[in-house]
């Protein structure tokens, strides 16, 4: 072998000798780095707290952030993740550390709601409306259809004195279909700031139906009155002002203020309470549904009011096939909004998919007495006797008092799956036009249709 | 060693040689890897004041105050008497008061203090304090020998001269027993509250004034009460983790009084007759003017988190509450704030006063501009002072022209409640500089604070300011009252070819001081209005003494003076650059 030969076996040996050091480099760090949580993807970090938080605060916040750390370390891009490490920070005050995490949230996912929304609360500490305004085009540009994103843009051009785009943001809100309080009453404002005032007694008035137990826009269209000269109808909206400024001050001074003092006790458990349902979500949406229930069931036992982590729990139970437990989380929602009859359906389901159908067709005929004027109690009951092949006759009453109150496709189509199972083929057919023609039927009914077509 | 052998030997060695050096390199990245995964994760640096500018940032020229409190011999240092449970009363703190205590043409100062509350140590024993003015800047302490060192619990002040007698005397609003001072004209005081019929009381009281309304010649006394308060219904607040100042919700609201002055030394409490009575709030600050023009003294008073009280007198010492009526109830979105201080002054020289009101953190200040129809507008939106005003607790406010151009520039005292606020929310600190804004002449405003020289520099929990010309050069100084701090004295040193008027009256048929009279300086080119007022700003007494700045006029080419029951005199033609003794029906 010449000279040449050799110096081609030395370079190549060092080089693979080379590139096998610098790969099992590399994949040892890699296996440090997600390993520790001094070494985050982005850098993130748990909150530091003062030594002046009171022990049982401090004991709080501890036990949340074992949960948060665990599941940053596993997921520190997803934004739930991020969401329940932004609410860690802010629980601690960490300002900077919260903000950070929010704009790391942004650009995960450039539509995050809560992270727009905590940005805007932080810059409105700081009186820097020039920062929700660039906030607010960033989110509008990521989510045009938003209406409350307009209306908190249109508000910081007003703090900075910016009427006329303030006004161009709001109106272009109201042509788009978000015609909200809120709008019309920054509008009045606005046009009450530009003199314009007729236009904003226009404003205010819209703003007042649609919020007629808003003082703000009273006093908005009281002032605007006052300069208009029609001291009447200036003096009538300050009587209706007052009457609400007197029923607010009323409630606050009656407001129970040992419970105020026990706010620490019973909200900040609620507070660490949302930020292990957002844990528990980012757990959920990467399929550990076993870590998700563990941190949603911390969440529900730290707030006994907790709706989101309850809703969660039941439908993970149900995902992992376990309706009795997902019974017990639908029977705490109920007992926490007695008035949500959408409970009572999931309860009634749930009764059914266990067997239990003299408990599911109970819960059904709840919710038609409780909800006469709804649809989804007799739809739910309809569904149940035909599910079952009984009852057919009451079935189908069900189904047009249904279909009589909300003509939606799904009414429609159970209509006509029971007709044609009673043997009424014309009207199945004609149910199925119906279901069609009422938009996205479902892919049975089409089915259905094209075949009783044929 | 045959010649194969011979030439495989040094390959080895290059080989070795590479690796080896390979493995060192290898180490060596991950020790540096391992030391920076290591290095300790920075602790939040959270400041626990915000710091002021230094002064590099401050630029010579336009407004220049100075902070001379070292040089200044006074050396007195508010205690709140707290013992860490935060009531209610420890936040407010106090008021002070400028006036010339013993007629030798020098302002001198009144210092209100706390006293040990319950639970803190009850050895220490603050007072109240009075400091002559020595001239050039010198104060001393004349406390004990004046005897008004009142041990209670001050918080509002007021003066006047109630029984025209020809020297000023000192209501103190504490909480506990009120005081009243009557000035025995030789530098002496006698505490006469129970003698004259003003009830002690055991309230929490607060701001307060001294008007004539009823035109009579002697002036009555307005005495502001704030919530209702006991020891043993104190709430205790832990939110976010920390012991937590409580609300003004937490309380009831209290009734305050009025008081008429018999005008033979006496007063009777006439709250109910007088219609005041009738309406519970929560006093804060109050300042008396007559808004409407019609003759008599009106009452602006602030109320801590509800509608604040306008009362509109008829002339005859009955009052109409008529604050939502004329648009001063509420600020500029139909809230209502956490009304601290109110100051008036005419803002953009349309011969009609204005108020400026300060709030609570994250409230915008009230601008309350006179639509000149008896209606107010809250401007602070377009005023320029919402952003400086905006993050902090604000207190003091006082309209002083500190540059003599002939408007009304605005100083505000900032300062938060809670001295560990800066854990909980970085936008604001427990101490803070304070805020110059400068008029442009229209009622829009500026900060200048970073560059109006040492005297914006002083960091603290402010409370009560006090704008007067304290060394008789012809513009206004400040003195401002610092929660558990000395306080701050500025002193002004503008240096301006601008010109000035100080107008000083002296009733005869009118109260002895002239409160509640209106002058009105003409120039060639503006009229500017100011009135004598009793309690103004935060529960503090300034401004009895006239100030006028003149911008380049060097005379005033009229002077009217109207006089409480209407009465008007007129003076023409008068140099600037005076203090002016006006004497009702006797002239200059």
């Amino acid at each position: 072998m010449g000279r040449l030969g050799k110096i081609a076996i030395v370079i190549l040996g060092v080089v693979c000798l080379s590139g096998a050091f610098l790969l099992g480099a590399s994949t040892f760090w890699d296996e440090m780095l997600r390993g520790s949580a001094a070494q985050p993807v982005w850098p993130w970090r748990l909150p530091e707290m003062p030594p002046e938080f009171t022990a049982e605060y401090r004991q709080l916040i501890e036990g949340v952030s074992a949960d948060v750390r665990q599941v940053m370390q596993v997921y520190p891009n997803d934004p739930d993740a991020i969401s329940a490490l932004g609410l860690l920070h802010y629980l601690v005050h960490d300002r900077e550390a919260e903000v950070a995490c929010w704009n790391h949230c942004l650009t995960v996912d450039p539509r995050h709601e809560l992270a727009y929304s905590r940005l805007v609360a932080s810059a409105q500490q700081d009186a820097d409306y020039e920062r929700i305004v660039s906030l607010m085009h960033r989110a509008l540009a990521s989510d045009p259809d938003n209406p409350s994103y307009g209306g908190i843009l249109g508000s910081a051009l007003m703090y900075l004195n910016r009427y006329q785009e303030a006004r161009d943001v709001l109106e272009g809100q109201l042509h788009a279909g978000h015609a909200t309080a809120d709008a019309y009453h920054v509008l009045g404002e606005v046009c009450n700031q530009m003199d314009q005032l007729q236009q904003a007694r226009r404003y205010f008035q819209a703003a007042v139906v649609l919020g007629p137990r808003r003082p703000d826009s009273l006093f908005g269209l009281m002032k605007v009155y006052a300069k208009l000269g029609q001291a009447d109808l200036a003096a009538d909206c300050r009587k209706r002002f007052q009457e609400i400024k007197a029923s607010q001050l009323q409630s606050e001074m009656g407001r129970d203020n040992t419970r105020e003092g026990l706010r620490d006790a019973i909200y900040a458990p609620t507070q660490a309470g949302e930020i292990l349902t957002y844990v528990g979500k980012a757990y959920r949406a990467h399929g550990d549904l076993t870590a998700a229930t563990r941190c949603l069931e911390k969440a529900a036992s730290l707030s006994a009011d907790a709706v989101e982590c309850r809703e969660l729990l039941s439908e993970l139970a149900q995902e992992r096939q376990r309706p009795q437990e997902a019974l017990r989380w639908v029977g705490e929602l109920k007992r926490l909004q007695p008035e949500n009859r959408l409970h009572y359906r999931n309860e009634g389901i749930l009764y059914a998919r266990m067997g239990n159908e003299a408990e599911a067709e109970r819960v059904f005929r709840d919710i038609c007495r409780l909800e006469p004027a709804r649809a989804f109690g007799y739809a739910a009951l309809a569904d149940l006797f035909l599910r079952q092949e009984r009852n057919l006759t009451e079935a189908r009453s069900l189904a047009e008092r249904a279909v009589e109150l909300e003509p939606v496709a799904p009414h429609w189509a159970l209509l006509a799956s029971i007709a044609r199972k009673s043997g009424d083929e014309q009207t199945a057919r004609k149910a199925l036009e119906q279901a069609a023609a009422a938009g996205s039927a479902p892919a049975s009914a089409r089915a259905n249709y094209e075949s009783a077509a044929k | 060693m045959n010649q194969q052998q011979s030439n495989v030997r040094p390959a080895v060695r290059w080989s070795v040689g590479l690796v080896f050096w390979g493995l060192v390199a290898l180490v060596a990245i991950s020790l540096g890897s391992a030391l920076m995964l290591l290095r300790p994760t920075p602790a939040r640096d959270v400041p626990a004041t915000i710091a002021p500018p230094t002064n590099e940032t401050i630029r010579p020229g336009g407004v220049n105050l100075s902070d001379i409190t070292a040089e200044s011999g006074v050396r007195f240092k508010h205690t709140c008497g707290g013992s860490g449970q935060m009531y209610i009363m420890e936040a407010m703190s106090a008021g002070l008061a400028t006036f010339d205590y013993d007629g030798d043409g020098l302002l001198d100062i009144y210092f209100l203090n706390g006293r040990p509350l319950r639970g803190s140590d009850a050895s220490q024993r603050p007072r109240n304090a009075l400091y002559r003015n020595e001239g050039n800047w010198r104060f001393s302490d004349v406390t004990e020998q004046a005897g008004v060192g009142d041990a209670g619990y001050g918080l509002g002040v007021a003066v006047a001269d109630f029984d025209n007698d020809g020297d000023a005397d000192l209501y103190v609003n504490n909480f506990g027993p009120k005081v009243l001072y009557r000035n025995n004209g030789d530098g002496t005081f006698t505490e006469v509250t129970s003698e004259v019929g003003i009830e002690a009381g055991n309230d929490v009281g607060a701001g307060a004034c001294f008007l004539d309304m009823d035109a009579d010649g002697s002036v009555d006394l307005y005495s502001a009460n704030y919530v209702q308060f006991s020891y043993e219904r104190h709430p205790n607040r832990v939110i976010g983790g920390f012991r937590r100042a409580p609300s003004p919700l937490d309380f009831q609201t209290s009734t305050s009084h009025m008081y008429r002055n018999n005008a033979d030394g006496t007063f009777a409490d006439v709250g109910r007759e007088s219609g005041i009575g009738l309406h519970a709030g929560k006093g804060m600050g109050t300042v008396c003017t007559d808004h409407d023009g019609d003759g008599d003294t009106d009452l602006f008073v602030c109320n801590d988190v509800m509608a604040n009280f306008f009362f509109e007198n008829d002339g005859q010492g009955r009052f109409q509450e008529v604050g939502t009526l004329i648009g001063v109830a509420y600020d500029y979105w139909g809230k209502a704030n956490g009304s601290m201080g109110v100051d008036c002054a005419d803002i953009d020289n349309d011969g009609w006063f204005d108020f400026f009101m300060t709030d609570y953190q994250a409230e915008l200040p009230c601008l309350y501009r006179n639509l000149r129809n008896g209606m107010y507008e809250d401007v602070a939106l377009n005023s320029g002072t919402a952003k400086a005003c905006m993050p902090h607790v604000n207190w003091g406010a006082a309209f002083l022209d500190v540059d003599c151009d002939g408007d009304r520039d605005l100083y505000v005292a900032h300062g938060h409640l809670e001295p560990l606020i800066h854990l909980i929310d970085s936008a604001t600190a427990y101490r803070l500089p304070n805020t110059l804004f400068l008029n442009d002449g229209t009622g829009h405003f500026t900060d200048v604070s970073l560059v109006s020289g040492s005297g914006m520099l002083p960091v603290a929990s402010s409370r009560g300011v006090c704008a007067d010309d304290l060394d008789n050069d012809g513009d206004q100084d400040l003195v401002v009252l610092n929660q558990d701090d000395p306080p701050t004295l500025i002193r002004n040193d503008t240096v301006h070819d601008y010109h000035w008027l100080q107008v000083r009256l002296v009733g005869t048929r009118s109260g002895r001081d002239g409160i509640g009279a209106r002058v009105t300086v003409v120039t060639e080119d503006r009229a500017q209005i100011d009135e004598v007022r009793s309690g103004r700003g935060y529960q503090s007494h300034f401004g009895t003494r006239l100030h006028f700045g003149l911008g380049a006029r060097d005379r005033v080419d009229r002077l009217e003076v109207r006089w409480v029951g209407g009465k008007t005199e007129v003076y023409r033609n008068i140099p600037a650059d005076r203090c002016l003794t006006c004497v009702e029906g006797q002239g200059m």
